[in-house]
């Protein structure tokens, strides 16, 4: 298993760019193995087996958010 | 009635967890992707159909961890309504205005939230189910709400009819009276009387059906103590004080 990893972002984008933000994340996802990258700040995790996801939209006025958790455990081998 | 309408009324959670594949998370998020590029979210699974459109000025926040066997990757997408411009705002010095007396006029900033949170009311909880009822009504008292529980729409209405209550909280899912008859029935009885409906996994309703019914949030089993607290906060929020 790789050393703990740790990786924050955060950035304004347009619509279209946060779409493409999330269809990359879910390339990676797909692929079992995804890589983030801002400045020096780097982290490949691994998604794999179940993953229990956790969806929240709250939306009040002009104002919302969309929450997406992802976490899965790693087998012990 | 139009969208802007319908968010006017309140405001809208949706809430889903579940176990999933790698792919099929992949896929959900190429689909929130693909609305967000269209202008419009919609999250139909488990049960209630929303909306969502984000606008300009999107956040976009992202976490990820790998420690030890676990993993977790979080993503934010937020959006808020463009601030006013700074040269909306008129600053004047006044004069023969004594120290330390206050202005009567209203205050620059609004309440905050935490006010809002921290407010009390009297609450009708209609619910069929026992356990979930208990568990709502204590979670409520103990927040310091005033509590009253009902176990059939029909009785709930009758309590209703009887008492002065600033949010009414309903199930879905009841014999002889549905949450969404008790709404429209409260919302006749009372236009300005928030309700919240509970929804069990797999109650199916679009967000005109809820906009009709008269139903202005949506708390979604199973409950969590703090989930249950802030959705009767903004139901608060949207009463009118007594």
């Amino acid at each position: 298993m790789s050393a703990d990893q740790a990786f924050e972002f955060e950035g304004v984008a347009t619509p279209s760019e946060a779409a493409d933000t999330l269809a990359r994340i879910a390339e990676g996802i797909r692929a079992r193995s995804l890589s983030l990258t801002a400045g020096d700040e780097e982290i490949t995790i691994f998604p794999d087996g179940h993953l229990m996801v956790q969806i929240g939209a709250k939306r009040t006025k002009a104002n919302g958010t969309i929450d997406i958790g992802v976490a899965w455990r790693h087998p012990r081998v | 009635m139009g969208d802007d309408d319908a968010t006017a009324i309140g405001g809208i959670r949706f809430e889903f967890a579940r176990i999933a594949s790698p792919d099929e998370v992949a896929e959900c998020l190429t689909s929130v992707a693909h609305g967000l590029k269209r202008g419009e979210v919609s999250f139909t699974s488990g049960g209630l159909a929303v909306r969502f459109a984000p606008t300009a000025g999107i956040v976009v926040e992202l976490k990820a961890t790998e420690k030890g066997e676990q993993g977790r990757l979080r993503v934010r997408i937020g959006w808020k309504a463009r601030k006013k411009d700074v040269t909306a705002l008129r600053i004047s010095a006044r004069s023969g205005v004594a120290r330390g007396v206050r202005s009567r006029r209203a205050p620059i900033l609004p309440s905050s939230p935490a006010t809002q949170a921290t407010r009390t009311g009297t609450i009708l909880v209609i619910e069929g189910d026992e356990h979930p009822r208990r568990m709502l009504l204590d979670t409520l008292a103990a927040a310091g709400h005033a509590v009253l529980g009902s176990a059939s729409g029909l009785e709930g209405l009758a309590q209703f009819r009887q008492g002065a209550f600033d949010v009414v909280v309903t199930a879905l899912s009841m014999s002889e009276c549905s949450g969404v008859d008790v709404a429209r029935a409260v919302k006749k009885l009372s236009p300005a009387t928030p309700v919240v409906l509970i929804a069990d996994w797999g109650d199916v309703m679009t967000p005109e059906q809820m906009r009709d019914s008269g139903i202005d949030l949506v708390l979604v089993k199973p409950f969590k103590w703090g989930r249950v607290l802030s959705v009767l906060a903004d139901a608060l929020a949207l009463s009118q004080p007594r």
